[in-house]
């Protein structure tokens, strides 16, 4: 068992949910925070003793100092923190909408900012721990199809490597995660071949005690190297 | 200080001495009894635990408390008042034996009591009653003590002395009654800075036990470092100190200055390295090889003799090479100390040590009081 303890924000269900489950059963205790409280008791049941439900909407940003607070008072100490938290609605090739937009921007970037600020601030004082953001490989170029899940993605994981750069020497641990498609319900309406979510919670997992940026396959590294090389004018002429 | 709310800028992670246990904890640095009474109300609002810590020197975990609110009273640490004539100094919790012993060793008086590093509070040393290398002819910490102040936890601030109950009740409570913010302490007069200082060998718990009765009635203070690699004829090997004030008066070795310990070893190591150099050695097979060593430079060297030693050097083994802790990282060290009747004493230690063999987990330093 690497960590003792752990939050995990977003775990109701995908990759979140997986990621806590794992945790569970290495033995870890879990701080499941999630909209949806009843699928977070179905993960109370599952693991007794070892997962703590707190339901939490990440665009209440009010809430977050104390429920960190009382969170870490519950557990015990926290030696993991995961923000897992993302949204990614349908959006049309030709559809500008800000209400879809601006959700993406409250859940993916500002939830993410009040919550990572305080492991933060919390693992610069006790000089240990690992700080995790789930990023995208969609992050790692503005492409034409959804443009502000695209730049919110691309925000956290510029954000988290300046967590990154100052954490670096208290002994902390910032780990940015980018998969790809992968079978949850964010990813529902994208056609293309998934990996599921158990896969990746799995890989994710080896990665959280693991300083820099990590992709889950080597073929995603392999393409997106290439894919963010590519020059501009020709980018835009490709269906990408 | 602001202590209205709970702030993550007061956390930090702390350990104990042993380095063995860690907590994350709201740290708090009071200076006042005031500010302790501020910290004892977040407690209550914030639904928190208190933990006392003075300068962490517990060994376990006493000190520590992962998610409570720490006081660490290291702050209190003013000398208010020193009587030198009598040798009575009264301070505040915070003060170590090391302000100790800088402010009083000049004017002839030396701590009653001391442990085996110098930075250990008045607090913690009253919290935990320590006994030092004279506990048979002295006793504890708390037996030297003239009076104290407590702040108890629902707000009130009392002054006892030994004519209280509850003066023996405070004393070794760990905290667990109240804080002790402010003591008055007898100190022991001394001619001299130095002490006179016995070296023998003993080659086994007979030779050990015998030499502690020896010069029980004599002695200022007596130790033994016990091999706890010896098996059989050599079990519970080792080398025994005793140690007697000088009778004749020596300003010079009063002062400061001259007690300093060195910064080199044998000249020309820096000691600030010798961690790096003991970690090396810092597993079985290298600490039972210097055990050895030290047990045959023992029989040899200065084997019977009487030598001058400050008392610094003396009484501060732990001092001796500076971030020695380091040297068991990651894991920390335990320390085991049992305490047990003379007449059982021997049998008892003699088969802890056996036991440890068995399991190969022989205690790396040994030491007999």
């Amino acid at each position: 068992m690497k960590f003792k303890t752990a939050i995990i924000i977003g775990a109701s269900s995908g990759i979140g949910r997986e990621i806590v489950r794992i945790l569970a059963s290495q033995g870890t205790v879990v701080a499941a925070v999630a909209r949806r409280k009843p699928m977070l008791d179905e993960l109370v049941a599952e693991f007794p003793g070892k997962v703590l439900a707190f339901e939490h909407d990440v665009i209440n940003t009010d809430e977050v100092p104390d429920l960190f607070l009382e969170i870490t008072k519950q557990l015990g100490g926290l030696d993991l923190f995961v923000y897992n938290s993302g949204v990614m609605p349908e959006v049309e090739s030709n559809e500008f909408s800000f209400t879809k937009d601006m959700e993406m921007v409250n859940v993916n970037m500002v939830g993410a900012i009040a919550w990572c600020n305080q492991a933060a601030n919390r693992f610069q004082n006790t000089k240990h721990g690992s700080l995790v953001g789930i990023g995208s490989v969609a992050g790692d170029r503005g492409r034409q199809l959804q443009p502000v899940y695209n730049a919110s993605k691309a925000f956290l994981h510029s954000y988290l490597e300046s967590m990154r750069n100052r954490l670096c020497r208290y002994g902390v641990v910032v780990s940015t995660i980018k998969p790809g498609p992968v079978d949850t319900e964010l990813a529902k309406h994208i056609k293309m071949s998934k990996m599921s979510a158990r896969q990746a919670a799995e890989i994710c997992v080896r990665k959280f005690d693991k300083t820099g940026e990590h992709y889950l396959k080597f073929f995603h590294r392999f393409a997106f190297y290439i894919i963010k090389r590519i020059p501009s004018p020709i980018f835009r002429k490709l269906k990408l | 200080m602001s202590s209205a709310e709970l702030s993550v800028d007061h956390l930090d992670r702390i350990s104990g001495f042993g380095q063995s246990e860690y907590a994350d904890a709201f740290v708090y640095r009071p200076t006042t009894a005031q500010e302790i009474h501020e910290i004892f109300n977040l407690a209550r609002s914030s639904g928190r635990k208190v933990t006392l810590r003075g300068s962490g020197r517990s060994y376990g975990d006493a000190s520590i408390g992962t998610e409570n609110i720490v006081i660490d009273i290291t702050r209190m640490n003013r000398i208010l008042n020193w009587d030198k004539e009598n040798g009575i100094i009264d301070c505040e919790a915070g003060v170590t034996i090391e302000n100790l012993w800088r402010y009083c060793l000049e004017d002839g008086w030396w701590p009653p009591v001391v442990t085996g590093t110098m930075y250990p509070t008045i607090g913690g040393l009253l919290g935990m009653n320590v006994h030092g290398k004279n506990n048979y002819c002295q006793g504890t910490f708390g037996e030297h003590i003239l009076e104290f102040d407590v702040v108890y936890s629902n707000g009130k601030t009392e002054t006892l002395t030994p004519s209280h109950d509850r003066f023996y009740s405070v004393i070794s409570s760990a905290g667990l009654l109240g804080i002790i913010t402010r003591a008055k302490l007898q100190m022991h007069h001394v001619a001299s800075g130095n002490l006179k200082v016995l070296a023998e060998a003993a080659k086994d718990w007979d030779e050990e036990f015998e030499l502690f009765e020896q010069y029980e009635h004599d002695a200022d203070y007596m130790v033994s470092w016990v091999e706890c690699f010896g098996k059989g004829r050599k079990a519970g090997r080792g080398q025994f100190h005793a140690a007697w004030y000088p009778e004749r008066i020596d300003i010079k070795s009063r002062k400061p200055e001259s007690q300093d310990l060195p910064p080199l070893l044998m000249g020309f190591f820096p000691k600030s390295m010798m961690w790096k150099v003991m970690k090396k050695f810092f597993n079985r097979p290298g600490v039972r090889f210097i055990n050895w060593a030290k047990y045959m430079a023992s029989s040899t060297i200065g084997n019977h003799k009487i030598h001058e030693q400050g008392l610094v050097g003396f009484s501060f083994l732990l001092d001796y090479v500076p971030d020695w802790r380091k040297a068991y990282e990651p894991g920390g060290f335990i320390q085991y100390q049992s305490f047990v009747p003379k007449e059982h004493a021997k049998r008892v230690f003699a088969e802890q040590v056996r036991l440890q063999q068995e399991y190969n987990l022989e205690s790396y330093l040994g030491v007999l009081k």
